[in-house]
């Protein structure tokens, strides 16, 4: 590349709101799609164009200014100016309004030359869009009905189906990009992201969680309460219940297409009181003398 | 053919930017299934829309006129190569009328 300086015709010292005043100048001057018949200009613009993007570069300015590197520009990637499709009549469609040509569309020798082929934007449909918004665990598996929050700013009534999986995508009709002209709406396609839960784990049709249990619970067995992701069910822990004990309850799971339900899993763990309790240490201080049991 | 948001990504647009220029029939990409569809006519139009601004255009107004002044530029040079085409598939005694013909007219 010639000197960059050279090219835009102005000074080494040059600031850059002066830079970017003569590159101005002469891209107006010199942009092919404005001079349709000058054929030199289309080499003109873009030698500008690479001058002005090598000194607009801070760093490249810097070390060419310091005489550390030379203006070697990347070739600029061939592009098409809009004059040569327009000139070669596939810009058909960007015909001026008729009513501009009315002089000549009434001689007869000149009534074809400025019909152009209309592209009617007035009935186009609007463009899909996608967005992701985040959905409640509980929510995701029975089904809801939210009014959610979109990352575009607008709040949606959205109805989420029962054992929604996360990533899972709702295409809501006409909620996208209005048509141009009063065009019909595309479509907004929402993908679901499902928060995890504290408690709850889902796999496939299934809950898991972890049940916490007292020592008295666990050794004496007894009922307590569970909560499921369909309520709060009672359960019998038997006498004798280990950690690591998995139980089932039948149809407390995720709803599924048949109308029932999966089940739900818990695996007990067993808990002994915080802070430590001085009657059950003293009770135990007696009692694991007389009764060592291995676990390891 | 290029997406709504192929353009929007690729000339660094703002949605509602590109939008407005569609309904202002100032870029006209065909209807697609999904939307509209750019082909790079229309592409090299919203580059050509893009450096006006840059370069000279300041206001939507100035655009508008910038642009129809463009079209109608662009259809008179269409209009005149036909023109030409058809002049020069005459036979070479009606070619030597009309350029004689025009010759003169310049003259007045």
């Amino acid at each position: 590349m010639r000197d960059p300086y050279e090219v835009l015709g102005v000074a080494k010292n040059a600031e850059i709101k002066d830079i970017k005043k003569a590159y101005r100048k002469l891209a107006r001057a010199h942009h092919p799609d404005l001079r349709p018949g000058d054929k030199q200009s289309e080499e003109r613009f873009k030698e500008v164009a690479a001058a002005y993007d090598f000194l607009s570069d801070e760093t490249k300015k810097a070390a060419y200014d310091r005489g550390e590197i030379d203006a070697a520009g990347a070739p600029r990637a061939e592009r098409r100016f809009y004059r040569d499709f327009a000139e070669a009549g596939r810009g058909g469609r960007y015909t001026a309004a008729g009513e501009t040509f009315g002089d000549f569309e009434n001689s007869d020798l000149f009534a074809e030359l400025f019909r152009g082929v209309r592209r009617d934007t007035r009935k186009m449909r609007g463009a899909d869009v996608r967005q992701r918004v985040d959905v409640d665990f509980l929510d995701a598996v029975n089904g809801a009905q939210r009014e959610l929050l979109l990352p575009d700013g607008r709040r949606l009534k959205v109805t989420i189906p029962p054992a929604t999986t996360d990533g899972q995508t709702l295409r809501l009709k006409g909620q996208g990009q209005p048509g141009p002209g009063g065009g019909p709406a595309g479509d907004l396609h929402l993908e679901l992201a499902v928060r995890p839960h504290p408690q709850f784990t889902r796999k496939d049709a299934d809950i898991y969680a972890d049940l916490p249990v007292t020592l008295g619970e666990a050794v004496l067995g007894g009922r307590i309460e569970v909560p499921t992701v369909d309520g709060v069910v009672s359960m019998t822990i038997p006498r004798g219940s280990n950690s690591g004990t998995r139980m089932r309850v039948r149809g407390k799971g995720v709803p599924t297409p048949g109308g029932t339900r999966g089940d739900h899993y818990v695996t007990l763990k067993v808990v002994l009181p915080d802070p430590p309790d001085p009657d059950l240490t003293s009770l135990i201080e007696s009692w694991a003398a007389n009764h060592p049991y291995r676990v390891r | 053919m290029l997406s709504f948001d192929d353009m929007l990504r690729l000339h660094q647009l703002r949605r509602v930017e590109l939008q407005t220029w569609i309904e202002q029939r100032w870029v006209r990409p065909e209807a697609g299934a999904h939307g509209p569809e750019f082909d790079e006519v229309d592409e090299a139009r919203v580059t050509l829309i893009c450096e006006l601004r840059e370069v000279c255009v300041a206001d939507d107004e100035a655009m508008e006129v910038v642009l129809s002044l463009l079209d109608q530029l662009y259809a008179m040079r269409r209009a005149l190569r036909r023109v030409e085409h058809a002049i020069q598939a005459l036979p070479e005694p009606m070619r030597q009328q009309v350029r004689r013909s025009l010759d003169a007219e310049g003259e007045r």
